[in-house]
């Protein structure tokens, strides 16, 4: 038994099944950038509007774009039976389920926080201010493709499960959101904002600790009654 | 093939299980043991429960009722040491369609958790799948695709093998195949447990037969 090993095997196995679909996996960072940058033709192009809408704008595409990300993320695993090996495996479920999520979040999560700051200078914000964005979107997006896996995997056995799985984690999203923005807010207003940062820190460390066990429970669950 | 099966009396056993679906019973107070050496085959109709109950003794579902236990153990307790033993082939191969054959079992067998008794170009062999070594899973075939979940029996031999359907979509000279390994796998020592609706000429194989069912 070498935990490395089958950590890793999963791992790869899920970036080269990406990579093979670049194009499905390239949907929800193309939607985050379109998403933003229509809203400065919607509303105004006015610099000081958009430094005032702009974290929140960011952030609630962020958010939108991981959450679609993560539809089909057990999906497939669903339907051929591969899900049927991997909870069969002598190896913990959570161990493998980290591996998948991380994977997936390599592939959309890690670009669209990577091309923040970018989108951030498009609505005029100040490079202190995009800092704070670029960290509290990577303290955010990792907590939103965990939580939305556990929803994700309690959803996976249902046909149509788009609108429950929205209704499920949306509550759970709200906190991060919340933290998020208001963290980008404070520090346009020269405001403390680590107060948030830590928030955000630690609902992570609660998320990527607690995750992966509850989605292989989930995951249980789900295949039991198929 | 030398495989490293550790105990020679093996044993999984289920008690009394009852499962029903809306109402419907599918199993009703259903006994069966196999022992180290013992081929058990599961007949009976399409709906008839053979499916749920492998799904059940391999703990993929629960029984409303009844008990299983691996080695005199409570199956909940024993759950690892029975994953550690135990090859599950469904209906559904787990074969990607994104990954090459290659990829696909080297998947598998990582995960397996099992030292490779066999190196992989000759389960390929055995499978009659070389020379599609880096084919996406895609361009096979449904039978090509059932050979690759069927190389592991080949490479990564546990002591249990829990196999729905194996015959399905298999041609004459593959079914033959898989009889001798079963065969080879008993003699070991192995336990198994298979379905099938097909009425496949299963002489070669000593097996106990339960059917499910009207």
């Amino acid at each position: 038994m070498n935990y490395r090993n089958a950590f890793m095997a999963m791992l790869i196995r899920d970036l080269r099944i990406a990579f093979r679909q670049r194009a499905e996996i390239m949907l929800p960072v193309i939607f985050f950038v379109v998403v933003v940058s229509l809203f400065p033709l919607a509303i105004s192009p006015d610099p000081a509007v958009l430094k005032t809408i702009g974290p929140g704008v960011i952030w609630v595409a962020a958010l939108l774009s991981v959450l679609m990300s993560l539809q089909n993320l057990f999906r497939s695993d669903f339907d051929d039976g591969a899900i049927e090996q991997i909870l069969l495996s002598p190896y913990p479920g959570a161990l493998l389920v980290l591996a998948r999520v991380l994977a997936q979040w390599c592939v959309t999560g890690l670009p669209l926080i990577l091309i923040s700051p970018l989108l951030g200078l498009l609505l005029h914000l100040d490079f202190h201010i995009i800092k704070v964005l670029f960290v509290s979107l990577l303290l955010g997006v990792p907590y939103l493709s965990m939580v939305g896996a556990i929803g994700v995997a309690l959803t996976v056995g249902l046909r149509q499960a788009g609108a429950l799985l929205s209704l499920l984690v949306l509550p759970l999203y709200v906190p991060v959101l919340i933290f998020g923005s208001n963290a980008v807010v404070s520090a346009a207003k020269d405001m403390s904002y680590n107060g948030q940062l830590l928030w955000l820190s630690a609902l992570l460390v609660i998320a990527t600790t607690l995750g992966p066990f509850v989605i292989s429970s989930a995951l249980k669950v789900s295949c039991s009654y198929r | 093939m030398n495989r490293p099966v550790s105990s020679g009396n093996a044993e999984l056993l289920a008690e009394n299980l009852s499962y029903e679906i809306n109402d419907k019973l599918i199993l009703t107070d259903l006994s069966l043991a196999v022992r180290s050496g013992e081929i058990l085959f599961i007949e009976g109709g399409n709906g008839s429960g053979k499916t749920t109950l492998l799904r059940i003794l391999c703990g993929l579902m629960q029984a409303d009722e009844g008990r299983i236990s691996w080695n005199g153990e409570s199956i909940q307790s024993a759950l690892l040491d029975c994953y550690q033993q135990l090859t599950y082939i469904g209906h559904a191969t787990g074969v990607k369609s994104d990954l090459t054959t290659i990829e696909n079992i080297r998947f598998f067998s990582a995960i397996s958790g099992l030292p490779a008794s066999s190196d992989i170009q000759s389960a390929l062999e055995w499978v009659g799948l070389s020379g599609y070594e880096n084919s996406p899973g895609r361009h096979l075939s449904y039978g090509q695709q059932r050979r690759i979940a069927l190389s592991r029996l080949m490479i990564n031999s546990s002591l249990l093998w829990i196999l729905d359907e194996p015959f399905a979509g298999l041609d004459k000279k593959m079914i033959e195949k898989l009889q001798d390994r079963f065969v080879e796998h008993a003699d070991d020592g192995g336990l198994l447990i298979l379905t099938s609706h097909q009425s496949i000429d299963l002489n070669k194989m000593n097996s106990i037969r339960i059917h499910l069912g009207n």
